[in-house]
């Protein structure tokens, strides 16, 4: 049946393309100002991490500048990234492979 | 005088207690620190996260910047609310000031967005994070931001010292 052919056809490509889709980094980036256990909660907060990985991400982001804090969908990537800004971390998204700004 | 230090009441609602007048003038101005243009706001606060992408930048605007500008509109009138409820110890002539619960989120993320804000005024560096303020006579705005940027501080670990043990009611049950 053509139609039912051109339905199958097009669920084939939307899934290729969800599969195929790069992933996103979520990046947190230094700031002066906030405080090293206000980020570690927040990092609990939005992402349900462990004490212990919230803790290693923060050192990231203070002793490196930035830390790619999760990595993933874009549509998730955009909340997280949404979630992070809410609490005043300084956050991009960035494609996964593409160079850093 | 013993220091100022939170509790939690039995009903979960946090309580700021031996407060020094110097705290109360500071967040009592809270609410001004953070009334700004909506365009200061996204700037300073909610940058477009697609740095690096801009076809995906309107996006951004048209979706995320608007729930970003309304949450923190809400967390500055939280907050405002909060802060008619001072009161005194008459006792040691200090001041209290009661946070329920579900607003502990709202004080945590404005009073970062505080710190910020001054931090970005007074083009404060990492190593001015470093040091004491120089509070000379008169003393410089710079050094008076400085402070107040140390004493939110201090609030906002107050804050987080009952939650990294009992946690806080979830972002979306603020209000």
């Amino acid at each position: 049946m053509v139609w039912g052919a051109t339905q199958e056809e097009t669920k084939t490509e939307t899934i290729t393309r969800t599969k195929t889709a790069p992933p996103w980094n979520v990046v947190v980036h230094d700031d002066p100002i906030s405080l090293m256990s206000y980020v570690v909660d927040v990092f609990q907060k939005v992402f349900g991490y462990s004490t212990a990985k919230a803790r290693k991400l923060m050192l990231e982001v203070h002793n490196q500048g930035r830390s790619v804090v999760w990595t993933g969908e874009r549509e998730r990537a955009e909340v997280y990234a949404s979630k992070l800004q809410s609490y005043h971390l300084r956050t991009t998204l960035e494609r996964v492979g593409a160079g850093r700004d | 005088m013993e220091g100022p230090f939170v509790e939690k009441s039995p009903k979960g609602d946090l309580i700021l207690r031996n407060l020094p007048a110097f705290y109360i003038q500071c967040l009592l101005i809270l609410p001004e620190i953070l009334d700004r243009e909506e365009e200061d706001i996204r700037s300073a606060l909610f940058p477009n996260a697609f740095q690096q992408t801009p076809e995906h930048r309107e996006d951004w605007e048209k979706y995320s910047s608007p729930d970003l500008l309304h949450l923190f509109a809400d967390r500055v009138e939280i907050i405002r609310g909060d802060l008619r409820n001072f009161g005194i110890d008459g006792a040691t002539l200090t001041f209290e000031l009661r946070i329920p619960e579900t607003h502990a989120n709202a004080w945590l993320a404005g009073l970062n967005a505080a710190r910020l804000l001054l931090g970005e005024d007074f083009s404060i560096t990492a190593e001015d994070m470093a040091r004491e303020p120089i509070l000379e006579d008169p003393p410089e705005d710079k050094e008076i931001a400085l402070l107040q940027i140390s004493i939110l501080g201090h609030v906002q670990q107050m804050l987080l010292e009952p939650q990294e043990s009992h946690g806080w009611a979830e972002p979306g049950e603020e209000g």
